[in-house]
This record gives structure tokens, C-alpha cells and sequence, in this order.
């Protein structure tokens, strides 16, 4: 099977990857950037034990999740938190379905769901139905060097060649040495800024460097952020393609 | 003097499920068990005008669910909830526990009333080919949120603030073409066909849209029903199911359908609007607790709205305001609810409610005009 980048539920929006460069700095295009950030990322199948830390002003909530995903179109996130214990999302390409395990009902997302936030998280369901195909509706220059947390990064300009993005420009600070895209930030057509991401902790597993610990903030909701922790990562494992159906979700 | 009413057919299939999980416990992993305790502390008033017609009441609940942990062949699931209903609430509870068959004690003066309700309990054995589940299961055949005709399984609770839908008895075949379409079959477990009902749905994906066709029959009535249902996005998201029913004796034939769409603003307003259209609405007037329960359909007059407004003003709370409209008799149910997540795992709800007539029928409401309260529950 074909290595694709890592788009896993939740992460869609910020692991992120492939695009087509146009101008150079340090001696790396754009292009280059990018491709070198997803050999570091790409994977076949990935596995983890995920937790979503909302914070809203000084309170946090917890989540907690077991996820798989395959390539890029395919995912299933199961919660085991008590309030929220049970209950499945599962991604198809541009398909997304939850199972409430109370009431044995699988509802598809769309329209206005769309825009919620996952389990009250910064992360909408949007974000997460996004995949490589947002690289392909994306023209990428690189635009500097800067540091985030003290490392030094190129920074890249994402700018939407296609209509139908949620997110009109992205500025992305890709650590120089391992590449790991640090700090994103993603902007409206208006040039209002929607959301932030940064990457708090980065591991190394084998020979590569993946994000473990993430923040998102929806710059629309006051003195709210989103931290995403993934534990026990494990790539390219055997992972059975037919869990990625409507019938295992009600499983 | 305590009273006791069991379902013949719940008692059966509990034992029946109830050796299935033991038996399924044994395996490596056991029972993941997890559950809830809720407290509502209410009361109901008979009208504005008369504000001395104030009864409180309230009610505790215990609601326990269990899964297998191994889930490789087969899955155990059940749900049980134990409730105390006081004051007011214990003469209503017993009444309906009555109508519906639930387990209950009461005692003598109806201060208090025990019910116990088996939401959940089956087994569900996976093969190649299917996946075959027996036992009591919430069957959700169609897309609505409220009104739902192609759903001839399970009922959302009116008397439930989320409208919460009921488990059936029984045995179901779900066998899959691809990751997104396959072949439903359901059949409820009936001592004969005159009180069978049974379905089958041919479901799948196109255009990301979900569609469905449905064939179901229901012997209670001697009637063969015809449906089908959608749900997608275009700018806002879209829904809608259409039945056609054909009595048999006599033979006659009518139309029930709804459509459905929701949106939001700013990912802070919540709006969803649902229209059901019945083909056979019940002769206006008041109908008796008997003929409710033996009615064609949950909501019996021919046009009703429900909309719902919700808005999430922080992560952690927000105020919904829902109205179910009986537009043919001028009925309605207002709801509004405040829901706040006080810590984790913990929410406060503060709801009111509105009953201008019997929202099902049409007919003058024989209970309280209002009911407010205040709800905690705690999962664990």
C-alpha cells in the first residue's frame, strides 16, 4: 500500500504536509519543505490512545479515545470517557457518522454539525473531514525564517487556489531540523484569524519525528483552546480495512 | 401492599440474555460496566390563574449500561434504569408503568412509585456473512429527530426532556455490501403473525447523501408499508422520509412523510425544523388511554411542526428552546432548558414546560398546564 500523510481524526487540520512550492529560502523550496515533512510524517496505518483537554477560561474538561486510522480517507475514533463512553466516529472519505451508543443510532454529519466543534473541542468536524486533498487546493511559498519555543523554522504561505477551503491562507513555522510544522495559523478570506495550532511536544519514533501533544484555539471563542495528547502511538500496524464500516461502527 | 405488573416477554428474553452475557463473561476482558444517577427535583402546576395548584415532585434515577470488553465474535449489551418517582409524579409513573408494561411497585398512598425499565439487553453474533442480534434493542429505522413515520420499532418518550426512544424486543440482521450500503432486516418477536411487525431496509451512500428503501409489515393491522428516507448537505442539512401505507382489510391506502433541515450560525446558534405530515389522522376529540396506546402513529392529527433553537453560548452551557406544534388542533409543547457542565462528568439542567392540550391527540390535556425543575446528573 502507498505511504499517505497522516490525517487522522482530530489531527486533520494540523499535521500538515504535501503542497507545490514556488519560491526558496535557506536553500529548500517550498516543495521541498513539505516533502520532507511528510516522509516524517507519512504512515500506513496509525493506532493511539488519544486525549482531548478543552479548556474554556481556567476550566477543563477531559476526553479520552482510542484511534485508528488508515491513510488518509479512513478513521474510527471509539470515546471511553463516562460521560461521552462508547461513542464512535467514523470517517470515509468526505463522510462522517457518529454512534450513540445510548440510543443504538448512527446519525451522518452534515450540514450545521458540521461546524461544531468535536465533544465541545476547538476542533470541528470540518477540520477533521479535511484531508490531502487541501494540499492540492493550496499554492505554498516560503516566506522566512523565524524560531517557535526557540528553535529555528521556515515559514510557509499557504494560499487557497480553489473555492472550496474553510480556511482562505495558512502560515505554517516548520522546525528546520525536524521538520514538524511547530505553529499554524489559519486565516478567513477577510484575513480574520480563526484558528491557531502549535506543537507542544514532538517524539521521535524510529527514525522519525511525529507530534504527540498539540493546541488548537478557535480565535472566535473567547479564552477557549484544545489540547490533543496522543499515548502509545503506534504506526503501520495490521490493521483490518473492514473495521472502517458503517456495520462495525453499531460493534 | 406493594403491586407488581412484569412483561412475560421482557422476563424471557432477560433470562435469555442474561445467560448469553454470563456466558460471554467468562471470556478474557469481562463486563465494561458504566452508568449514571440522575435527581430531579420539579414541580407541576395546573395554570397560571391558580398559582395554589402547585405540586412538587421529583424523581431519582439509577441507569446502569454494560458491554462485553471482547468484541471479537460478539457483543452483550445492556441497559437498565431504576427510578423512584415522588409527589406528583408517583401517580403519573405508576399509570403509565401500567400502559406500557414496565416492572413497578408502588405503595399504598402513591407517595412513591419504583419502576424499572430494561432499555437494552441482546446479543449480537458477528459473522462473514451478517451480523444477527436478538433481544431488546433501540431500533432507529429512519433520520428524523422527532418525527420519524418510517420508524415502526421505537417512539421518542414526550414525557423525556431529550425525547429519548425505547428498546424492542427483537431479532435483527444486518448484512453489509460495502462500507457504507447493505441489507437490514428486523422482525419483532411475536407469538404470532396478527402481532408481528417486520422490515426490511436496502440502505446506502451516493452523492454523500444516505438513502434508504423500506418494505415493512405490520400485523397488528394487517398492512404493508412502503418508505424511504434521505439525509445530505446542501448549504444546510437536509432530511426526509416518505411512507405509503396499504391496509388490507379493508383495503385503503394513505401517505405519511416529513422533511427535515438544520443549520447554525457562528457555531453558537442551532437551529433544526421538522414537518410530519400524517395521511391518517385520527377522528378529533379525546381519545382514551387505551386507543393512544393502540394508535397508528405517535402524533395522530395531520400536521405538525417542531422546531428547535439552541444556543451554546460557552463550551460549557447553553439555553435550547424547542416547540412541538400540533397545527390541525392548535396544540402545542414548548420546552426551554438551560444545561450547564458544572464539573466533569457532572451537568445541571433548569427546564420548563408547557402542555396547552395532549400534543399527540389534539384532545384537552387532563394533566398540569406547567412543569419546571431543576435536574443533576452524574456519570461514572
Amino acid at each position: 500500500m502507498k505511504t499517505r500523510t497522516p490525517r487522522a481524526i482530530f489531527t486533520a487540520a494540523l499535521l500538515c504536509t504535501a503542497g507545490a512550492g514556488t519560491c526558496c529560502a535557506a536553500g529548500l523550496s517550498g516543495d521541498e519543505i513539505l516533502k520532507r515533512m511528510d516522509a516524517n510524517t507519512s504512515y500506513r496505518t496509525i493506532e493511539y490512545d488519544g486525549t482531548l483537554a478543552i479548556y474554556s477560561g481556567d476550566t477543563v474538561r477531559t476526553k479520552e479515545m482510542k484511534a485508528t486510522a488508515m491513510g488518509t480517507s479512513k478513521a474510527l475514533a471509539e470515546f471511553t470517557n463516562p460521560e461521552d463512553k462508547g461513542t464512535k466516529f467514523l470517517k470515509i472519505d468526505k463522510n462522517l457518522w457518529i454512534y450513540f451508543p445510548s440510543e443504538q443510532d448512527t446519525v451522518k454529519i452534515s450540514g450545521h454539525m458540521l461546524k461544531e466543534g468535536m465533544m465541545g473541542s476547538d476542533v470541528s468536524y470540518q477540520d477533521a473531514l479535511e484531508s490531502d486533498d487541501l494540499f492540492k487546493k493550496y499554492a505554498v511559498t516560503v516566506s522566512g525564517e523565524d524560531t517557535v519555543d526557540g528553535r529555528p523554522c521556515y515559514v510557509l504561505t499557504l494560499d487557497a487556489t480553489v473555492k472550496d477551503v474553510q480556511y482562505e491562507t495558512r502560515k505554517m513555522w516548520v522546525d528546520e531540523e525536524r521538520f514538524v510544522a511547530l505553529k499554524q495559523e489559519m486565516h478567513a478570506k477577510s484575513g480574520k484569524l480563526l484558528k491557531v495550532s502549535r506543537v507542544l511536544e514532538v517524539q521521535q519514533i524510529g527514525d522519525r519525528f511525529f507530534p504527540v501533544r498539540e493546541e488548537i484555539s478557535d480565535q472566535l471563542k473567547q479564552g477557549s483552546r484544545t489540547q490533543f495528547l496522543m499515548a502509545d502511538v503506534r504506526l503501520d500496524v495490521p490493521v483490518s480495512e473492514s473495521m472502517f464500516s458503517l456495520r462495525n461502527l453499531g460493534r | 401492599m406493594i403491586s407488581w405488573r412484569v412483561r412475560t416477554g421482557a422476563a424471557v428474553l432477560l433470562l435469555v440474555a442474561g445467560a448469553a452475557a454470563a456466558a460471554v463473561a467468562q471470556e478474557p476482558g469481562g463486563l465494561d460496566l458504566s452508568g449514571s444517577l440522575l435527581a430531579d427535583v420539579s414541580a407541576l402546576q395546573t395554570s397560571f390563574e391558580s398559582p395554589t395548584g402547585i405540586t412538587p415532585g421529583g424523581f431519582s434515577q439509577f441507569t446502569i449500561n454494560m458491554v462485553n470488553r471482547n468484541k471479537q465474535f460478539a457483543k452483550v449489551e445492556g441497559t437498565g434504569i431504576v427510578t423512584v418517582w415522588t409527589g406528583a409524579y408517583a401517580p403519573l409513573a405508576a399509570s403509565e408503568a401500567l400502559s406500557t408494561g414496565l416492572f413497578m411497585a408502588a405503595v399504598p398512598d402513591n407517595s412513591a412509585t419504583i419502576t424499572v425499565e430494561l432499555r437494552k439487553l441482546y446479543l449480537e453474533v458477528f459473522t462473514p456473512v451478517a451480523d444477527i442480534s436478538l433481544g431488546r434493542q433501540i431500533v432507529n429505522f429512519g433520520v428524523g429527530t422527532l418525527f420519524s413515520p418510517i420508524d415502526a420499532f421505537t417512539v421518542p418518550l414526550l414525557s423525556d426532556l431529550n425525547y429519548v426512544r425505547t428498546g424492542s424486543d427483537v431479532v435483527r440482521l444486518d448484512a453489509q455490501f460495502s462500507d457504507v450500503s447493505g441489507l437490514e432486516a428486523v422482525s419483532t418477536i411475536a407469538g404470532g403473525v396478527s402481532t408481528l411487525t417486520s422490515a426490511l431496509k436496502l440502505y446506502g451512500n451516493a452523492f454523500d447523501f444516505d438513502a434508504a428503501g423500506v418494505g415493512m409489515y405490520q400485523g397488528s393491522r394487517n398492512e404493508v408499508l412502503a418508505g424511504a428516507y434521505f439525509k445530505g448537505d446542501v448549504e444546510l442539512g437536509v432530511y426526509g422520509e416518505a411512507v405509503e401505507h396499504f391496509l388490507c382489510s379493508p383495503w385503503s391506502t394513505y401517505f405519511e412523510g416529513m422533511l427535515g433541515a438544520d443549520y447554525s450560525i457562528e457555531k453558537t446558534y442551532f437551529f433544526t425544523l421538522e414537518y410530519y405530515y400524517n395521511g391518517n389522522p385520527a377522528v378529533p376529540g379525546s381519545l382514551g388511554a387505551l386507543d393512544l396506546a393502540n394508535a397508528p402513529a405517535l402524533f395522530l392529527n395531520q400536521h405538525y411542526l417542531y422546531l428547535m433553537v439552541r444556543w451554546q453560548f460557552t463550551d460549557l452551557a447553553g439555553l435550547s428552546a424547542s416547540v412541538i406544534w400540533d397545527v390541525s388542533a392548535s396544540v402545542i409543547l414548548p420546552t426551554l432548558q438551560f444545561t450547564y457542565n458544572v464539573v466533569q462528568n457532572a451537568n445541571l439542567v433548569v427546564y420548563g414546560r408547557y402542555f396547552s392540550g395532549d400534543i399527540r391527540s389534539g384532545a384537552a390535556w387532563p394533566g398540569p398546564d406547567f412543569q419546571y425543575g431543576v435536574e443533576v446528573q452524574v456519570s461514572f
